[in-house]
């Protein structure tokens, strides 16, 4: 793009319209949190962030079926955006719900109006990432939001576990964004444009004809992944996960094990199918080998945690295993060949879909819990299913979902990456991930066996119960636990709602000078 | 019709769910009430169906839904209703009713009357399902079901641990047969790509059309047969119908007298067009037949307790209809099915009734005389007792009397039908001995009861209003089979196993040979004979023949009455003495022949050996070993992999920089031009 000839042409507002629309919710929220009084703020706000995110989640469905730029190219409003800002919506409403009780209560009152403020930017951010059409536009998303998400850490701030969980999180996010913005950097450097259909183009020039392929290249895409792998968590840059997770708050451990992870997928989905697409016979196996060592590890390291948080930290890390796989099945040009379930990337996006539903609840009970006095020790579960039935059966709903166990959503996710590997000949991918569920049903199962066969501990040794009425709360745990129960029945609905996504690859085909 | 046929079944499963889930706790003494009128129901239905069958002479077909549809493999719940199955609606349908009558009185006072009367519609649903299924995995299901019901009515009195095993006895042996009948399935569905045996694209169309290998069809056979081996008692799965007579006498009555047993027969009779075509099969269900009749029989002469005689009675009459399956007497099996359902549930009524009116005293060298306390149950008793000994003119002459002239036709070997009859005749002879037996310690001869403790008394009319009926039946089933072969029965069933075109055809070009009505019997076997098979090679069974074997088999019942007479009533013989005098022979039919001493030593002995070792050597010392092993290790590994987490910051970077010099270090070698 010839930056010394811009045509001033109007920005087409309408393709940017959930963006848009939460950002205005976000401008709201510090409004109100500047001007509305004290008492009313509560109700206001969390009206207005899940207003706000409703009606962004509603105009989706006017977006869809869209295929169009605007901003230069910056921004694009394609099937990948759709379904992209659809997770990033939903988990974003369910985090409000599980946040609002908790933030209000606990970790010493603290500033209620700047936490929502905070939640909407940082969502805002990982909307823009979803709808990037531009390296630059990634980068400024993740930033937003993570910049968001770090303050969001260190919420809890007079305790130590938080802070501390924050300062690293923060210290080795920026160190990973200097490797992602070096890496683009080497991008714009061989193909001379930041525009990922450009990329695109001049990337395809660079490897044409050439069995090895040049350096330069090779090193912009290890340092795309390494950064962008940070924000997934993926082994081995994953060391900030169960440190930040177990400090932060637990509403926000829930946020953040969801949305920024989907931001960095949406960025390597846009980055590395969009851009660097064709050099997928490269990427593939690097992406698989992450895989394979982030879904062992985070297995693995979950066996011997006996605190849920950092358990449900490790399985987060495990599950962008998981997913990582989706990816990795990727082929380029033959994107709408499956027959059996879905393509790569479409799994990879249900699967995010399915997490948001699984890993927000089982994090939603551990903070119902704590509003009721209790800690996220594995022993705190114990009895649960005496004192506490209809959180436990919740609960075990969560864990057996995460374990992949039909009909839950899990299982499908589970299923739909499994023949994706397949059909991609990656067939020691799919028995990995069968062996590690195996695994992993270990650690999970021992939170159900906990709460249904535990010795409920005695009522008067422990801390007096405290009654809270947390209505927001429930209704995400109802939510989540019919979402989990349902979802998974009507996959093939969401999945060709997902395969919508592979209109994103339709406009670069048409810039001449590509494929 | 066609479209109601659902509603038979489906009466006494309402009846069953009913009394299980409103009536258990609402009025549990009344529950009989509701499952009688259920049955009674289902009965007048079949009425309907075989006046409509009887008037159109075609089948009535009624599909339900589909089943089960994966890949090729396609199933519907279907209905089928011909003339086989219009006789075993009546038969099931008007004896499960009179049992439930019986039961309302027998089963007075018990504290779980709901429960029993739960199960016995239930059991009467699967009955029907199973003889009302047109295809083979319905068949299956209502096989299994009765076999479910069989199981937890045996074991109704469950506090008694004796009726807890035979009700494990008896659903472990029959599952040796379905997995026979299993494999059976599976074969026929390999072999022509459906389970359905009705239709254009049926089973059986298929065989008789298209032609399909002897041997696969031999195969089949076999494999059916084994199930009925299982379901029907012949040897030597046998062992369990005697030990089922732990159950309610209704039950032994209605399930191991008149219904369920007589399921394998049913299906063998329903897959006559296969088995036609399988010589080699059908020569060893005679074989197996004729001896499971004289096994049971000879068993039978020994046993002191009424209702085990009864049961060995009914071993050795299932084997005579697995005889006249094998030897081809189709409609002579049914025959002989029906009337046997009605007189021998009139007996095991009728044991019921003696029983009750001795104080649940069961042992016959307990009894005598009592012909003066309980009139019409001796009555009734003496009509069916007529009736299994085969005496003219009762239904049980006429059918036992076809068989035996059936198999004395068949030569599947040389010579070999003529033994098959002899041996039947033989049976027959032991068969009159032992019920007179019965009749004479348990009726007459000298009060050998404690008079201080009993006071035998007549049964209430609820009880002996089905005897009355049941006995009436025995008497007067056999006029449907009069003349011999030809009877209104024969003319009714036989569309069924020869076909409507069969019938016309081959009756008129066989008859200018044999110029009598026989050849509609043994049209079939005569081409047969003529292909070189030699089935039934006999083109004709002669009117001459008949007589003669009604004859032999006439005075064969009688000296057979006569000497139980002798021994019993005369007491010409001291039978004790001549026991001690004959100890090991007298031993070995005491002790069944020692089956179940030799099963338990060789099968159940060794078995209970190899669990005991799978599970303490293999599952607990092996497979639990190894898991805790891989457990103990995973934890390890876990263990170390945690240390990675120093929870220095420092040190997380350091693992980001070593993990993209790595990634890069290895990619740089691997694919890029750095290095060529």
């Amino acid at each position: 793009m010839d930056l010394f000839n811009l045509n001033f042409e109007h920005p087409d507002w309408a393709l940017i319209l959930p963006q848009l629309i939460v950002f205005l919710t976000a401008i709201a929220l510090v409004l109100g949190d500047a001007f509305l009084p004290e008492r009313s703020k509560f109700n206001a706000l969390t009206g207005i962030s899940l207003v706000g995110y409703g009606a962004a989640l509603a105009s989706l469905y006017w977006q869809r079926g869209k295929d169009d730029m605007t901003f230069q190219g910056s921004f694009r409003a394609d099937g990948l955006t759709v379904f992209l800002s659809l997770i990033i919506l939903i988990a974003a409403i369910l985090s409000v719900l599980v946040s609002a009780n908790y933030i209000e209560y606990f970790e010493d009152r603290v500033p209620l109006g700047e936490y929502y403020i905070l939640l909407a930017f940082s969502v805002v951010g990982a909307l823009l990432v979803a709808g990037a059409g531009d390296m630059i536009m990634i980068f400024i998303g993740l930033e937003l939001s993570s910049l968001a998400t770090y303050v969001l850490t260190a919420y809890a701030r007079r305790r130590v576990e938080s802070v501390e969980g924050a300062l690293k999180y923060f210290l080795l996010g920026i160190f990973a964004s200097a490797i992602l913005l070096y890496g683009m950097a080497w991008a714009y450097g061989l193909s001379g444009s930041t525009d990922l259909d450009g990329i695109r183009a001049g990337i395809s020039e660079a490897v044409a004809g050439s069995d090895y392929m040049e350096a330069s290249v090779l090193l912009a895409l290890l340092l795309l992944v390494v950064g962008l792998g940070f924000k997934i968590a993926a082994v081995p840059f994953h060391m900030w996960t169960p440190d930040a997770y177990e400090g932060a708050p637990t509403p926000v451990s829930a946020y953040m094990s969801v949305i920024p992870k989907a931001a960095g997928f949406a960025a390597l989905i846009r980055i590395l199918v969009q851009a660097l697409g064709p050099l997928s016979d490269d990427w593939t196996w690097l992406i698989a080998g992450l895989a394979l060592i982030t879904m062992a590890l985070g297995n693995f390291v979950a066996l011997s945690q006996r605190n849920v948080k950092r358990m449900l930290a490790y399985s987060s890390i495990a599950h962008t295993g998981y997913m990582m796989v989706g990816l990795a099945a990727y082929q380029d040009g033959s994107v709408l060949g499956s027959q059996l379930g879905a393509d790569g990337v479409t799994a990879l996006m249900y699967y995010m879909l399915a997490y948001a539903f699984m890993n927000i609840g089982a994090f939603a009970v551990l903070a119902w819990l704590q509003e009721r006095g209790k800690g996220v020790m594995l022993d705190d579960l114990s009895g649960l299913a005496g004192t506490h039935p209809l959180a436990a059966v919740s609960m075990a709903v969560f864990m057996i979902s995460l374990m992949g166990i039909p009909p839950l959503i899990g299982f499908y996710a589970k299923y739909y990456v499994i023949v994706a590997a397949i059909e991609a000949d990656m067939l020691w991918l799919a028995i990995a991930i069968v062996l590690m569920s195996a695994l992993s049903a270990y650690f999970y199962l021992r939170v159900v066996f906990v709460m249904y066969f535990g010795q409920a501990p005695d009522a008067s040794t422990s801390a007096p119960a405290r009654t809270v009425a947390t209505p927001l709360l429930n209704a995400a745990l109802v939510i989540m636990v019919v979402g989990n129960l349902a979802l998974g029945l009507f996959s093939q609905g969401i999945i060709d709602l997902g395969e919508e996504w592979n209109t994103a690859l339709t406009l670069a085909s048409n810039i001449p000078g590509v494929n | 019709m066609a479209e109601y046929l659902f509603l038979i079944p489906l009466l006494p499963l309402l009846a069953s769910a009913f009394n299980l889930l409103v009536a258990r706790t609402a009025f549990p003494d009344r529950a009989n009430v509701v499952a009688t009128l259920a049955v009674f129901g289902s009965f007048l239905l079949s009425v309907l169906v075989f006046r409509e069958i009887y008037n159109d002479e075609h089948a009535l077909h009624q599909t339900i839904s589909t089943w089960i549809e994966s890949g090729s493999f396609s199933t519907s719940i279907g209905l089928y209703a011909d003339q086989l199955t219009a006789v075993m609606l009546l038969m099931v349908t008007f004896v499960s009713t009179l049992v439930h009558i019986y039961a309302s009185g027998y089963m007075k006072g018990d504290p779980s009357f709901y429960r029993f009367f739960s199960w016995l519609p239930l059991f009467v649903f699967a009955m029907l399902v199973l003889v009302m299924a047109d295809n083979y995995l319905l068949i299956f299901f209502g096989w299994e079901g009765v076999g479910l019901c069989s199981y937890l009515l045996i074991g109704f009195y469950h506090r008694r641990r004796s009726a807890g095993n035979a009700a494990k006895k008896a659903f472990i042996v029959n599952r040796i047969g379905d997995f026979g009948f299993g494999l059976g399935i599976m074969l026929i569905f390999t072999t022509f790509g459906t389970l359905s045996f009705a239709g254009d694209q049926g089973v059986f169309h298929q065989v008789t059309e298209l032609g399909v290998s002897e041997r696969t069809l031999t195969w089949i056979a076999l494999l059916l047969f084994t199930g009925a081996i299982g379901k029907s008692a012949q040897f030597p799965l046998h062992v369990w119908l005697p030990d089922a007579m732990e159950g309610p006498t209704p039950v032994s009555a209605l399930i191991h007298a008149a219904t369920m047993v007589t399921a394998g027969i049913y299906l063998l009779a329903r897959s006559s067009p296969i088995l036609r075509e399988a010589g080699d099969a059908m020569m060893v269900i005679a074989i197996v037949g004729a001896f499971t009749a004289f096994l049971g029989a000879s068993i039978a002469t020994v046993q002191n307790d009424i209702k085990r005689v009864v049961a060995y009675s009914t071993v050795s009459q299932l084997g005579y209809m697995a005889l006249a399956i094998g030897v081809g007497a189709w409609v002579s099996a049914i025959f002989h099915l029906v009337a046997h359902a009605f007189f021998k549930a009139c007996l095991f009524l009728g044991s019921g009734s003696v029983i009750h009116g001795m104080h649940e005293e069961q042992n016959i060298q307990k009894m005598g005389g009592l012909r003066k306390y309980m009139p019409i149950t001796f009555w009734t008793f003496l009509i069916a007792s007529l009736a299994n000994a085969g005496v003219v003119p009762l239904a049980g002459f006429w059918s036992k009397d076809e068989i035996i002239t059936g198999a004395w036709a068949s030569n599947y070997l040389p010579g070999l039908g003529n033994y098959l009859a002899i041996f039947a005749l033989i049976t027959a002879l032991i068969t009159a001995y032992y019920m007179f037996r019965l009749i004479f310690l348990t009726f007459f001869g000298e009060e050998r009861f404690d008079h201080h403790h009993v006071h035998p008394h007549e049964s209430p009319k609820v009880m002996t209003l089905p005897l009355v009926i049941l006995a009436a039946f025995a008497i007067g089933f056999g006029a449907l089979g009069f003349p011999p072969d030809e009877g209104r029965f024969h003319d009714f069933l036989n569309p069924v196993f020869y076909g409507e075109s069969h019938h016309d055809e081959e009756a008129t070009e066989v008859a200018g040979v044999a110029s009598d009505g026989s050849a509609v019997l043994f049209s079939t076997a005569a081409e047969e004979g003529e292909a070189g098979h030699g089935i039934h090679g006999h083109p004709t069974i002669t009117d001459e023949l008949k007589l003669n074997m009604g004859i032999v088999s006439t005075v064969v019942a009688l000296s057979g009455i006569l000497i139980a007479f002798l021994i019993y009533q005369k007491k010409r013989v001291d039978v004790v003495r001549f026991a001690s005098e004959h100890e090991g022979f007298y031993n070995f039919l005491y002790n069944k022949w020692y089956f179940d001493d030799v099963y338990d030593r060789y099968i159940v002995f060794p078995l209970r050996r190899l669990s005991a070792w799978l599970w303490q050597k293999v599952d607990v010392g092996g497979i639990d070993g190894l898991l805790l092993w891989i457990v103990g290790a995973l934890t390890w590994i876990s263990g170390q992999l945690r240390r990675l987490q120093t929870g220095l910051v420092s040190n997380y970077a350091l693992a980001i920089a070593l993990g993209m010099v790595v990634l890069v270090g290895f990619y740089f070698a691997a694919f890029s031009d750095l290095f060529r």
